[in-house]
């Protein structure tokens, strides 16, 4: 018994060392070629050339009353990389959602930046909704509070603020 | 009177309830708990979910769904695990998937994920001083590549009769990478270690995308051509991907076929879940070994991580060795996270990923060697 052990465990041990010295010959190999390919397919951006510099004065433009407002999206700290594609992803395809909800609405449309303060009168969407991260699907719920949202995703909950910038 | 007794005798011997053994109700316990870890706690619920459900099936007497020739489990498991179709495809899904971007902006990675197979051999090793043979070490040993599909491809091979509970090893272990691997990482590398900051890796062309797929289909399969099914596949998979020009098929690889496969890869590994044939101390002891090598996988990364800072100018951060276990993407993201709790702003997911691929291509090279040595 203990000599069939033995005689196994030496078939191992020889197994071990062909194996680790294939695996690390065919990954060096590979490390190899693949060295080459920098020298052989890499170029480093040539630095730009100093163009003239044309002087251009400044006028004070003046502020559009109806400009857009661009939303960026403050994420909480800490968070994974996979949590901060789905919270990102969760606002946008919220935002959208309630886009759409309000676009058939005549007084949003005269007035869009009405949908931004309506939670003043009570008003909250709240959306359960799939986002696809990695071509997978992820099931989240949203929920708009005065200064952004908080998203539930796999049991946990986030607050994740919205910041209207012109 | 004797009629009535005849019919009673003959509606007992077809009622399941009556024909249940203590090994069928551990096994549909054992069933239901990977349904409650997959479904509660999210671990690789893909899989875990497919296979604990069909453990459970398979565990109800006279149901039949394993007998030749018609069980409808029988025809997956023989027609689609043992032919190997299953996890050949999932390696076809699994290229089409894969960006081999950080790993061919920094070569080095090769060698860490090489490094991390260690941990295989290792388990093969504890598995032959436990008194399995030659060929069921090897499969065991393979768990710690972390690669579900080739540790599946492997066992039909060389040990069918442990594909239950390798598999089950396998990916029950991938998706608790997070609490194996911090530990060990933490353990081999001090704070100053964990800290070191990466240099950003360089852009990659799409040219060099395209050649790299071809380039390791064709050398890993000279040299090694026991493991140019699972090398080919993988980088015809990875070839969709990166050439651009058969984006329906990149789609149908990554996404429907994958699904479809996964459901067979599920149902079919859960068939074999049956009572008499996992209820045996070999089974826990697969279970226990499997940790073992994903420990030492995880060991052999850092160490070599290290090893390589001795005799290198720019230093690389050890714990990226840890990436060389090819759970794809998990190991990296752990990794990831031990970095920025270290130091907040130190972002080396993309310098992980590079081992983490890496890893890939060094399990089914190891998957390749003991085909080659032990016989199919």
């Amino acid at each position: 018994m203990i000599m069939n052990v033995l005689t196994e465990v030496l078939e191992g041990l020889k197994i071990t060392v062909i194996g680790v010295t294939v695996v690390f010959v065919i990954l060096s190999i590979l490390a190899a070629i693949m060295a080459g390919f920098k020298p052989l397919f890499y170029k480093r951006a040539k630095p730009a050339k100093p163009m003239a510099v044309v002087k251009e004065e400044k006028k004070p433009v003046a502020e559009k009353p109806g400009a857009p407002m661009a939303e960026k999206i403050i994420l909480p700290p800490g968070l994974t990389p996979e949590e901060i594609s789905v919270l990102t992803a969760a606002v946008l395809g919220f935002l959208e959602y309630k886009k759409k909800k309000l676009e058939g609405i005549e007084l949003f449309k005269e007035f869009p930046g009405l949908e931004n303060i309506i939670y003043i009168a009570g008003v909250s969407f709240r959306a359960k909704l799939k986002v696809s991260v990695g071509g997978v699907e992820k099931p989240v719920e949203v929920e708009e509070v005065p200064g952004g949202f908080i998203v539930r995703y796999r049991g946990k909950e986030y607050r994740v603020g919205l910041k209207l910038e012109k | 009177m004797v009629i009535a007794v005849d019919v009673f005798s003959a509606l007992a011997q077809n009622i399941g309830v009556l024909r249940i053994t203590v090994g069928n109700l551990v096994m549909i316990l054992i069933g239901l708990g990977l349904v409650y870890l997959a479904v509660k706690k999210n671990y690789e619920p893909l899989i875990l979910l497919p296979i604990g459900i069909t453990a459970v099936l398979v565990n109800l007497p006279l149901t039949g769904l394993t007998q030749p020739p018609t069980g409808f489990l029988y025809l997956v498991k023989h027609y689609l695990i043992d032919t190997e179709v299953v996890p050949l495809l999932i390696f076809l899904g699994l290229g089409a998937m894969i960006d081999f971007g950080p790993l061919i902006a920094n070569p080095k990675s090769l060698l860490l994920g090489a490094a991390a197979q260690i941990g295989v051999f290792v388990a093969m090793l504890l598995a032959l001083l436990l008194g399995f043979n030659v060929k069921e070490a090897a499969s065991i040993g393979i768990i710690g590549g972390a690669d579900g599909p080739t540790t599946i491809y492997l066992t039909i091979k060389l040990a069918p009769h442990l594909l239950a509970a390798t598999a089950v090893a396998a990916y029950s272990y991938m998706s608790l990478v997070p609490l194996i691997q911090p530990p060990v990482i933490k353990l081999l590398t001090t704070k100053k270690e964990r800290r070191i900051r990466m240099k950003q890796l360089r852009p990659v062309s799409k040219k060099e995308k395209i050649i790299f797929p071809i380039i390791t289909m064709i050398v890993v399969g000279l040299l090694v051509p026991s493991a140019a099914p699972l090398i080919g596949m993988i980088m015809i998979g990875n070839l969709f991907k990166e050439s651009g020009v058969v984006e329906r098929l990149r789609k149908a690889a990554s996404e429907e076929l994958m699904n479809i496969v996964t459901i067979f890869l599920g149902i079919g590994v859960g068939s074999t879940m049956q009572a008499q044939t996992f209820l045996t101390p070999k089974t826990l002891m697969v279970l226990g070994l499997g940790i073992v090598a994903f420990a030492s996988a995880t060991a052999g990364g850092v160490l070599f991580a290290k090893l390589m800072n001795l005799f290198s100018k720019e230093k690389i951060n050890p714990m990226i060795g840890a990436a060389g276990v090819s759970a794809v993407p998990m190991s990296a993201r752990v990794v990831q996270r031990l970095a920025l709790e270290e130091d907040p702003e130190n972002h080396i997911l993309m310098h992980a990923m590079g081992p983490n691929v890496a890893g890939v291509i060094g399990t089914a090279v190891v998957a390749g060697v003991f085909l080659s040595l032990l016989g199919g």
